[in-house]
């Protein structure tokens, strides 16, 4: 090879890096402006409808949620990522009954719960709850216990109909825990899941009918999950 | 973010140790051949061998792979059977690939009682090895505000009795009253920040019994359950 090759091929390789750093690594640019977050949702999904944006709430570098309001006065939500160079809408949902937001696949500390509830379901609060149901087991002469695990975390919802909440330590320290030996059997049990039930004005369970069953926009990187609803009778409450 | 990893040191050695013995043999064979491959030909043809069809067969409480169908030889001989030189050539590496299934199934078959030595999986010590960073969680509402007391974990770890499990007793237990939502767990605590013995690879779920003196640990093929003379928490209110 002579020198002069080597050289354009040392040009060409660093030329690469620099794109594929760019276009990979770099760093977000500022998220645009609410008139360009509606026309970007109601272009890329036009049952959106989105009217008004109510804020923009970063919760990395790299992902930012958008609660929206829309012509039909549903409030929705919408998942904004930097990815490719761009800030792309990742899914879009009419309408905002809690989910969770896993950012970053199995790791928990990245689990986010999202929310948008229509304020015509007059909620004054939800309560999200990490549940194993209790269990018992008798094979083989092995017998097996499994605790009943109940966490939660209330939240109230009467000044903004919107908000974000990360698990907290305890929840991820023992879906860590858990999910640890759970990788080691065998054969998987039984498992632990996120849910939420709401409550009224009065301390009443209720069930927000305007803020579910919405149409939802996903492109397939996004890692979104429902929640189960629990029953006031599936919560236990010390003797 | 792994705060205590605990690998199977006896796991890993013994796997660096079949794969010793496969390099050994293989060594052995390409020394007795007259028509020899490509050195980079022989991890390949190895490897492809030990692809296999095998069966699960559970052996105590592990399940272990029995390989019944060379797989990976018969793709080799496909490939190489038109040219016969190059199938001699390469033959006994193909089947070495397979035996290496049976090497790796007899080091894990001699690695569990050594394992069993080492960390036996009855003591309580193996799973809680390091008490200094424990702390407990409340994991059900019916827990009280109490915390851990480490001495008192420290002082009683090789003291605790094993008790029987009765599973279906303790959950029925539970459901006395079974109409009201009104119900008590018995093992309302969550004991973390432990580790276990160094190089077990052992994980286990770590619950605390309502009165602060049992202990039920719940790893991956079975519990075990302990109980204590004093309590295990600070005596709240």
């Amino acid at each position: 090879m002579t020198k002069k090759k080597i050289g354009s091929l040392g040009f060409f390789i660093i030329l690469l890096s620099i794109i594929v750093y760019w276009f990979y690594f770099s760093r977000p640019a500022p998220f645009p402006p609410n008139q360009q977050l509606i026309e970007e949702m109601n272009r890329i999904f036009p049952k959106a409808t989105a009217s008004i944006i109510q804020d923009t709430i970063p919760i990395d570098e790299r992902h930012v949620f958008v609660p929206f309001i829309s012509k039909k006065d549903d409030y929705g939500l919408s998942y904004w990522v930097w990815k490719h160079h761009k800030w792309q809408v990742a899914s879009i949902d009419t309408k905002g009954e809690p989910m969770i937001w896993k950012l970053n696949g199995n790791d928990p500390s990245s689990f986010y719960f999202v929310w948008n509830i229509d304020p015509k379901d007059q909620l004054s609060s939800i309560h999200f709850y990490l549940i194993r149901n209790r269990g018992y087991r008798i094979a083989e002469g092995i017998q097996r216990y499994y605790p009943r695990i109940q966490m939660e975390k209330r939240v109230p919802i009467q000044e903004k109909s919107y908000g974000t909440m990360q698990l907290s330590d305890e929840w991820v320290t023992l879906m860590n825990a858990y999910s640890k030996v759970e990788s080691a059997k065998q054969f998987p049990e039984q498992n632990i899941f996120l849910g939420w039930t709401s409550y009224d004005q009065t301390n009443d369970e209720t069930f927000p009918w305007s803020s579910v069953n919405g149409t939802m926009y996903v492109n397939s990187k996004i890692d979104l999950d429902y929640l189960m609803t629990v029953g006031k009778g599936d919560i236990e409450i010390p003797r | 973010m792994e705060m205590h990893s605990n690998y199977n040191v006896i796991e890993i050695f013994t796997v660096i140790l079949g794969w010793l013995a496969i390099i050994f043999f293989a060594y052995t064979i390409y020394q007795k051949q007259m028509v020899k491959p490509k050195v980079w030909e022989i991890p390949l043809i190895i490897l492809v061998g030990l692809f296999s069809f095998s069966i699960n067969w559970r052996m105590f409480d592990v399940i272990v792979q029995l390989p019944i169908l060379p797989l990976g030889v018969w793709i080799l001989y496909l490939v190489f059977k038109r040219k016969d030189q190059r199938w001699q050539t390469c033959r006994s590496f193909a089947w070495l690939g397979f035996g290496a299934n049976f090497i790796f199934l007899a080091s894990t078959i001699l690695t569990l009682p050594v394992h069993h030595v080492i960390y036996p999986k009855d003591d309580l010590s193996v799973y809680i090895s390091n008490v200094e960073n424990a702390s407990i969680i409340n994991i059900h509402p019916s827990a009280k505000d109490r915390s851990l007391n480490k001495d008192s974990l420290r002082k009683q770890l090789d003291t605790m009795r094993q008790e029987a499990i009765y599973s279906d007793q303790w959950y029925k237990e539970t459901y006395m009253d079974s109409l009201s939502s009104k119900r008590n767990e018995r093992f309302p605590y969550l004991l973390i920040g432990t580790s276990s013995k160094w190089g077990s690879g052992l994980h286990a779920l770590i619950y605390i019994e309502d009165d602060g003196k049992g202990i039920l640990l719940s790893t991956p093929k079975k519990d075990l359950y302990f109980r204590s003379k004093d309590s295990l928490l600070e005596e709240g209110e």
